[in-house]
């Protein structure tokens, strides 16, 4: 028998044992080549190039590759782990490294070689499906069009990353010695003693963190005022602060649980000398080192897949409101000082929105530019307008704010948000002079009020407004209320090309609505895609482990079985062991999606509906139930066939 | 009265060559009694303490412990009958890796859904006894293995079986050790009446037995009692060994 024999034949029957390393595999092969076909079908780039699914695609294909060979080398990884006996053996007889790594170098190509065909066999399957969803969700006739590309690609893509995996395998049990191999080190980690103060403190830490979090989201205002935590929240990293936090509350949670848990489970004696609990605690406590990781992984990855999907499910559905809240009102029209046909114009528009049937309620009132507000601005000066207490309450009366009195020189001052990531503060300015008068700038307010005419608006007190009035130049607002804009698509199309080309501007939400929403969809759909291989990673996480010590399970049971253990109760020890690993990570992350949802719509939190967070969850509960039934019967059914192969 | 009846018990291991491990077996171990069961390797030891202890069914005849005949219960039946009448010592211990010694030892009596203050008060008994009380919050890989064997001992006996069954008690420990085990199979067997079927492969560890039965190719060859003196009955057996053949006996 040639070396090439017994590597092929030792895959050939040892299947069973590589199936869980298979499966990885093959699944991460299919949603690559899905992907892959997307990218390289012709059609998509004809396809409308405002949808960004090219883009989308070339940001993901690699990504979804990292992932791959993330998953691809932990599988292997602990698949080579359960083998350490062989292993020793092999190593006992005399192997050497280079020997070691043609072995793994032979096993990997074979089994990458079957799933990667197999892969590409079931995705050829599912992509059709996955044209289909998103020829739907563009309206544009995808036809499933197969070229040999793609197969090459992702062909040559996972063999180089199997042969990759198979080169970095001796680093998995080079350090071992033989005797540890073959043992498997018989040596347990005893769970370490947590003193109680210990525990205290963790849980302090994670409540202190928890309600830190809390804090920020209903408080924004005061955080606003703290230097760090402004720049935080306007740079956008504030959510990067928050995923840090909440990795660490979800380790530190599982670590103290587990150990004041199984602590208190202990100590009360009744409990823990009855029956089977015995058993099952005492087991937990036995691998609480390996739990804790396990359970914080898998939190981690359901976590990213629910609040991935919530999310983009939720700014799916919330696609109207999130661009009328970025553009104010569905239309507005700013008319330059030298633009003669406002009446006209205005006219038309409300010719149009009478004669289908559209209610609505305009105003329209006139600025003040301290500064040329919509030349080309080649100079970096900020944009500065005025305008009057009177037409200022108009306005905040029309977008359902409260409206305020001035007086003499008083001036609230209006700064339009953040501009990229310099937060509203830097735009501000202590002091304030129109015409001769010094204005007394009484607070300042940054949420948006009219959507990018100037930087800095200041309100003055009417008298003030009428003064210097005549030695500024006048800029006019008109602005419409439409509640059914959603369906003024191709007249906002019409009136924008219509208008914008005279001195004005005119800006509609509409115009923006279906090339969100379609590219809202796609987010949507092919994100609920990758969510769901995450899903499957992080339950398969949780196979991997499982299987990989089946066989010491298995002998624990049969000499358990020995002295008297009841099939029943070691389906009772299994069925409880398995929901500890099953849901304590899923109802976290539950928590978690809601968390971050709600975190990430800080400013619209009825964006994120609770019931619409639920639907996400409870697909993908429904997902984990079905596969800890599986799992389950699975792993009895594994465990009992051993028992049963005692007798004949 | 007897604890064990063995009548015309065979067992055949169908396959593509099959065989015979047990040929007509038939013996009685009465109450109280403590007997070693010798052979060489292959004679049906294994397939018989099987047999006995419910892991494995006879192709035919009949097992009774206690009256009860054991392969006519269910699965369940079975199990239970096992956690109460049945106590197990093996020669590789068979500890839980991740219970106490106290755990291990109160495993059988939790199972059962014993009061605690019960568990407790038996545990301090049989603690003492077997010289643990000094280890018991240890885990079985910090404990010697003489100590082990005697945790083992502990567990298949705090539930007051009617039979321990002993598979090479001794077989994986030193001599020191082994006269310990022995010691304390021997105490039980006086103080408390247990009755015990041992199989050994170690003239000295059978010698302390009451009575010994020797197995070849699945039947009972020969079967001896032991006098007041267990030197001659050392002397006896080794006899019967030499006779017997098959294997050699080095320690």
């Amino acid at each position: 028998m040639t070396f090439k024999q017994f590597a092929l034949r030792n895959v050939q029957r040892n299947l069973s044992s590589y199936l869980a390393f298979f499966m990885a595999s093959t699944i991460s092969v299919m949603v690559f080549f899905i992907f892959s076909v997307a990218f390289f079908h012709p059609g998509m780039h004809l396809a409308n190039k405002s949808i960004p699914l090219t883009e989308l695609l070339t940001d993901i294909l690699p990504f979804q590759y990292g992932c791959s060979l993330v998953f691809i080398l932990y599988s292997f990884g602990t698949f080579l782990h359960r083998r350490w006996g062989e292993f020793g053996l092999l190593r006992l007889l005399g192997i050497t490294d280079l020997q070691f790594i043609k072995l793994m170098f032979f096993e990997n190509v074979l089994i990458g070689f079957i799933s990667i065909v197999s892969g590409i066999l079931l995705g050829l399957l599912f992509s059709k499906y996955f044209f289909f969803v998103i020829s739907m969700i563009f309206r544009f006739p995808l036809e499933f069009h197969l070229s040999t590309f793609p197969i090459w690609f992702t062909f040559i893509a996972f063999i180089s990353l199997f042969i990759l995996v198979s080169i970095l395998s001796p680093f998995f049990v080079r350090s071992k010695n033989i005797y540890y191999l073959l043992t498997k080190s018989r040596k347990q980690n005893r769970q370490p003693k947590t003193s109680l103060l210990q525990s205290v403190c963790g849980i302090t830490i994670i409540l202190l963190m928890y309600g830190w979090l809390v804090y920020e989201i209903q408080n924004q205002d005061k955080l606003k005022k703290i230097a760090f935590t402004e720049w935080l929240m306007y740079s956008g990293y504030d959510i990067y602060m928050g995923v840090v936090i909440l990795i660490l509350i979800t380790y530190l949670l599982f670590s103290q649980i587990s150990t004041i848990g199984i602590t208190l489970l202990k100590r009360n004696s009744r409990f823990y000398f009855y029956k089977t609990n015995l058993l099952w605690i005492s087991n937990l406590a036995h691998q609480a080192k390996h739990n804790v990781r396990n359970l914080f992984m898998s939190t981690v990855l359901i976590t990213i897949s629910l609040a991935f999907t919530a999310n983009l499910y939720t700014s799916y559905l919330y696609t109207a409101e999130q661009i009328l809240k970025e553009f104010l009102v569905p239309i507005s029209y700013l008319s330059y000082p030298q633009d003669k046909q406002l009446k006209e114009n205005i006219n038309y528009i409300d010719t149009y929105l009478e004669k289908n049937g559209y209610e609505y309620e305009k105003i329209q009132i006139p600025l003040l530019a301290l500064s040329n507000l919509r030349a080309p601005s080649a100079s970096n000066e900020t944009s500065i307008a005025l305008l009057s207490n009177s037409h200022f309450n108009q306005l905040a009366r029309f977008l359902g704010r409260e409206p305020i009195s001035l007086e003499g020189n008083d001036s609230l001052e209006l700064v339009s948000g953040g501009w990229g990531v310099n937060p509203p503060s830097t735009f501000q300015r202590k002091e304030m002079a129109v015409g001769e008068r010094k204005l007394n700038i009484i607070g300042t307010d940054d949420t948006h009020y009219v959507r990018s005419v100037a930087q800095i608006y200041y309100v003055l007190s009417d008298s003030l407004y009428r003064q210097v009035k005549s030695s500024y130049p006048t800029y006019t607002l008109v602005e419409y209320q439409i509640p059914n804009w959603t369906r003024l698509g191709d007249f906002s199309t019409q009136i924008t090309k219509r208008f914008n080309e005279g001195p004005r501007e005119v800006m509609t939400a509409a115009n923006n609505f279906q090339g969100e929403l379609i590219r809202n969809k796609t987010f949507f759909f092919i994100g609920s895609f990758i969510s769901i291989v995450f899903f499957i990673a992080a339950i398969s996480f949780l196979y991997f482990r499982l299987f990989a010590n089946i066989q010491g399970e298995r002998e624990k049971y049969r000499n358990l079985a020995k002295i008297g253990l009841k099939r029943k109760e070691i389906k009772l020890i299994i069925t409880r062991q398995l929901a500890i690993f099953f849901f304590p990570p899923f109802i976290i992350a539950s928590v978690h999606t809601h968390m971050i949802l709600v975190f990430l719509n800080k400013e619209n939190v009825e964006w994120a509906p609770f019931d619409k967070v639920l639907q996400v969850i409870t697909i993908f509960g429904v997902i984990q139930i079905l596969y800890f039934i599986w799992i389950r019967s699975k792993y009895i059914r594994m465990i009992f066939h051993y028992l049963d192969q005692g007798k004949i | 009265m007897n604890t064990l009846e063995l009548k015309k018990v065979c067992k055949i291991y169908e396959g593509t060559v099959s065989y015979q491990a047990l040929d007509d077996m038939d013996f009685t171990v009465k109450n109280g009694e403590f007997v070693g069961v010798m052979g060489p390797s292959g004679s049906g030891k294994s397939t018989l303490l099987n047999v006995i202890s419910t892991n494995d069914f006879p192709t035919s005849g009949q097992v009774f412990l206690l009256n009860q005949d054991l392969h006519r219960l269910s699965e369940e039946e079975l199990a239970q009958f096992r956690r109460t009448n049945l106590g197990f010592v093996f020669q590789d211990f068979n500890l839980m890796d991740s219970l106490t010694i106290r755990e291990n030892i109160l495993l059988p009596l939790a199972l059962e859904g014993a009061r605690y203050s019960t568990m407790n008060q038996a545990l301090q008994e049989i603690a003492m006894q077997l010289g643990l009380t000094g280890i018991l919050e240890r885990f079985p890989h910090e404990i010697s293995g003489g100590q082990a064997q005697r945790v083992a001992i502990a567990r298949a006996i705090i539930h007051r079986p009617s039979l321990l069954l002993a598979d090479e008690p001794t077989g994986n420990l030193d001599s020191r050790a082994s006269h310990d085990v022995l010691n304390v199979l021997e105490q039980m067997n006086q103080d408390f009446g247990v009755t015990i079927l041992m199989v050994t492969h170690d003239p000295i560890v059978a010698s302390h037995c009451h009575r010994v039965i020797f197995i070849k190719d699945g039947r009972i060859y020969n079967e001896m009692y032991r006098g007041s003196n267990q030197q001659a009955f050392y002397q006896e057996i080794l006899n019967v060994l030499s006779l017997l053949g098959g294997a050699r006996y080095d320690f």
